[in-house]
C-alpha cells in the first residue's frame, strides 16, 4: 500500500528524515509515535505530497506520490496547524470546495458529522475556537474517505468529549469503509487503543515498528528486593529503574521467557505490565 | 474523476463572489452620484472613477493565489492541475468582469444622458465614453495582467520567502507598463509604446504568459508550508 524507499527530508543543513524504508499494508490503523522534532509531520508532508523529498521515493500502491494526481487523490492528511480551507471561508463553503476537489468525498456524512460536533457551518474558519478547527478538520479528514487518511495532531484544542467522538467515528467508518489509516499523537495511552501497529520515530529514524499487543508485552516492570532485581534483569535491556529504600523498581525491554518468569516468582520479585507510553518515554531517551 | 475541478469551484464559488461584489461597489457607485448632485453639477463618471480602485483590488485578489494552492494541494489536488486551471481561471474571470463593467458604462451613460448631466472620462483612458469595444478590451487586459501580476508575487514570496523580493521586479513592470497600456495610469517615463485593441491585445496576451511561466516556475514542486515541529 504505501512504500518508502531510502525517503529522506532536508531542510538546508539539516536532516529531517534519514532514509526510511517503509512498507505498510492497506486496511489498518498505524500510530505515528516520536518526541518534539523526531519527523512525523515531515514523513506525513512527504506521504501526503505536501513536500518533495530531498531523495528517496514515496508510493502509494505502487504510484508515486509526489505530483502525481493518481495518487494524491486518494491521499488525505489533516494537519494540526491548519484545515484545508480559507479562515475568511465559511465551513459550508469549505465543504462545497472538498466536495468538487476530493472525488470521493461523501457530502452527507460530511453532514451528519457536523450535526454530531455540533460546528455552525455559516461561521467562518478563523471564527472557531482551537477546538472546533480541529473538529472540523477531523471531518473533513473522514469524509475524505480517502484510501490514505492522515491525522497529525488532529485533536489539539478539543474537549474529551470530542476527542471520545472522534475516537469513536473513526472506528466506525472504518470498519464500514476500509483503508489505510496513520495517527501522529502525543496523547499515546488514550489513542493507542485504536492503533493496531505503532511506528516511533526518534530524531528523524524509525526506531520502532511493533503490533501493539506485541509492544505492549516487550515492556515489563520487575519490582523486589534491590539486591535480586539488579541479579535477576542482569543481561536484559533494563529501560529505566527507581528506588525506594530497599525496593527497586526497573522497567526491561524484551521478551521474558517462562524459565524467567517462573524464576521471578521463586525470588518472589513482582512482574508487571508497562504502559505503552512508559515504554514510549523510555525507549526515547526518557523523561526531559 | 471530474475534468478541471479546480476551475470549476473557482467559477462557481469565487467569480459569482467577485462578479456580485463588483456589481454591489458599482451600484453603490452609481447610487452616490445623485446625492453628490444636490450640491456640486456632475461631470465625471463615477463608475470611470472607480475603476482605478478595481485595478487594485484585481492585484490584490491576485495576490490570494498562494493560499488557494495549499489549500487545493492539501485537498489532493497537484501543483499541475494548479498551474493550468487558475490561469484559465484568471482569464474567464476578466472576461466576465470586463463584460460587467462594460455593461456598467453603458448603463451609467444611459443614467446620465437622463439626468442632464455631463460624463466625462479620465484623461489617461484609451477609450472614449462610449467605445464600448475598447473599454472592454482595456478592462480585460488590465485584470488579466493585474491577476497574473498578484499570483505570481505571491506564490513566489510563498516559495522563495524573502528572496521573493525579486519577483516584485516584473511585477512592477506589469502593473506599471500594463497600468499605463490599458489607460489606467499616466506615468512620465513610463510608455508601452503600444496603442489600439489589436496591439494592446497581444501585448497583453505576450504579457500574462510570461506571469504564467512565473507562476509555474514557483509553484511547481513548493513544499507546502508547515509547522515543523514534530
Amino acid at each position: 500500500m504505501i512504500s518508502t524507499s531510502a525517503l529522506q527530508v532536508r531542510f538546508g543543513d539539516t536532516t529531517a528524515l534519514h532514509p526510511l524504508d517503509l512498507d505498510l499494508s492497506a486496511g489498518r490503523i498505524y500510530g505515528l509515535l516520536g518526541r518534539n522534532g523526531a519527523g512525523k509531520t515531515t514523513l506525513l508532508s512527504a506521504l501526503a505530497g505536501f513536500r518533495k523529498p530531498s531523495g528517496g521515493t514515496a508510493t502509494l500502491a505502487g504510484l508515486p506520490i509526489f505530483e502525481n494526481l493518481r495518487a494524491t487523490s486518494r491521499i488525505c492528511l489533516i494537519r494540526d496547524d491548519g484545515v484545508p480551507g480559507d479562515p475568511t471561508d465559511s465551513l459550508r463553503d469549505i465543504l462545497a470546495m472538498a466536495a468538487i476537489l476530493r472525488p470521493g468525498f461523501d457530502t452527507r456524512y460530511a453532514a451528519e458529522l457536523m450535526d454530531r460536533f455540533a460546528l455552525p457551518r455559516k461561521r467562518t474558519l478563523r471564527t472557531l475556537s482551537r477546538g472546533q478547527r480541529s473538529a472540523f478538520g477531523i471531518v473533513v479528514g473522514l469524509a475524505s474517505r480517502a484510501d490514505l487518511t492522515m491525522f497529525d495532531e488532529a485533536h489539539l484544542g478539543m474537549d474529551a468529549p470530542g476527542r471520545q467522538l472522534f475516537h469513536d467515528e473513526l472506528l466506525r467508518d472504518y470498519v464500514a469503509h476500509p483503508r489505510t489509516v496513520i495517527l501522529s499523537t502525543h496523547l499515546i495511552e488514550e489513542q493507542s487503543p485504536l492503533f493496531e501497529q505503532v511506528l516511533i520515530l526518534h530524531e528523524g529514524r524509525l526506531l520502532l515498528r511493533a503490533d501493539v499487543d506485541e509492544l505492549r508485552s516487550r515492556g515489563v516492570s520487575v519490582t523486589g528486593p534491590h539486591a535480586v532485581v539488579d541479579d535477576f534483569v542482569f543481561g536484559l535491556t533494563v529501560l529505566a529503574q527507581r528506588q525506594l529504600g530497599p525496593t527497586k523498581e526497573v522497567t526491561v525491554f524484551g521478551d521474558l521467557d517462562d524459565e524467567r518468569r517462573s524464576l521471578a516468582g521463586r525470588y518472589g520479585l513482582q512482574l508487571g505490565p508497562v504502559a505503552l507510553q512508559d515504554l514510549f518515554i523510555h525507549l526515547t531517551g526518557g523523561a526531559a | 474523476m471530474s475534468r478541471w475541478p479546480i476551475l470549476r469551484f473557482l467559477t462557481t464559488e469565487h467569480l459569482v463572489f467577485l462578479l456580485l461584489f463588483l456589481a454591489g461597489g458599482y451600484l453603490l457607485a452609481v447610487l452616490v452620484v445623485p446625492v453628490f448632485a444636490l450640491w456640486r453639477p456632475v461631470t465625471l463618471s463615477a463608475v470611470d472613477i472607480a475603476g482605478q480602485v478595481v485595478f487594485w483590488l484585481a492585484a490584490g485578489y491576485g495576490y490570494g493565489a498562494a493560499g488557494l494552492l495549499s489549500t487545493v494541494v492539501a485537498h489532493g489536488r497537484t501543483r499541475r492541475e494548479f498551474a493550468v486551471q487558475y490561469p484559465v481561471f484568471q482569464l474567464v474571470t476578466a472576461v466576465v468582469l470586463a463584460g460587467l463593467i462594460t455593461g456598467v458604462y453603458a448603463g451609467e451613460a444611459a443614467l446620465y444622458r437622463a439626468a442632464g448631466w455631463t460624463r466625462n472620462l479620465q484623461d489617461q483612458r484609451i477609450f472614449g465614453s462610449g467605445d464600448y469595444p475598447l473599454i472592454f478590451v482595456a478592462y480585460l487586459c488590465m485584470l488579466a495582467l493585474c491577476l497574473v501580476a498578484g499570483a505570481f508575487t505571491a506564490t513566489g514570496f510563498y516559495r522563495w520567502e524573502s528572496g521573493g523580493v525579486l519577483v516584485l521586479l516584473p511585477a512592477a513592470l506589469l502593473l506599471t507598463g500594463g497600468g499605463t497600456m490599458t489607460g489606467f495610469f499616466d506615468l512620465p517615463l513610463v510608455d508601452p509604446g503600444v496603442s489600439g485593441a489589436p496591439g494592446v491585445l497581444a501585448v497583453t496576451a505576450a504579457a500574462v504568459a510570461g506571469g504564467a511561466v512565473l507562476l509555474w516556475l514557483s509553484v511547481r514542486d513548493v513544499s507546502l508550508r508547515t509547522r515543523v515541529s514534530a
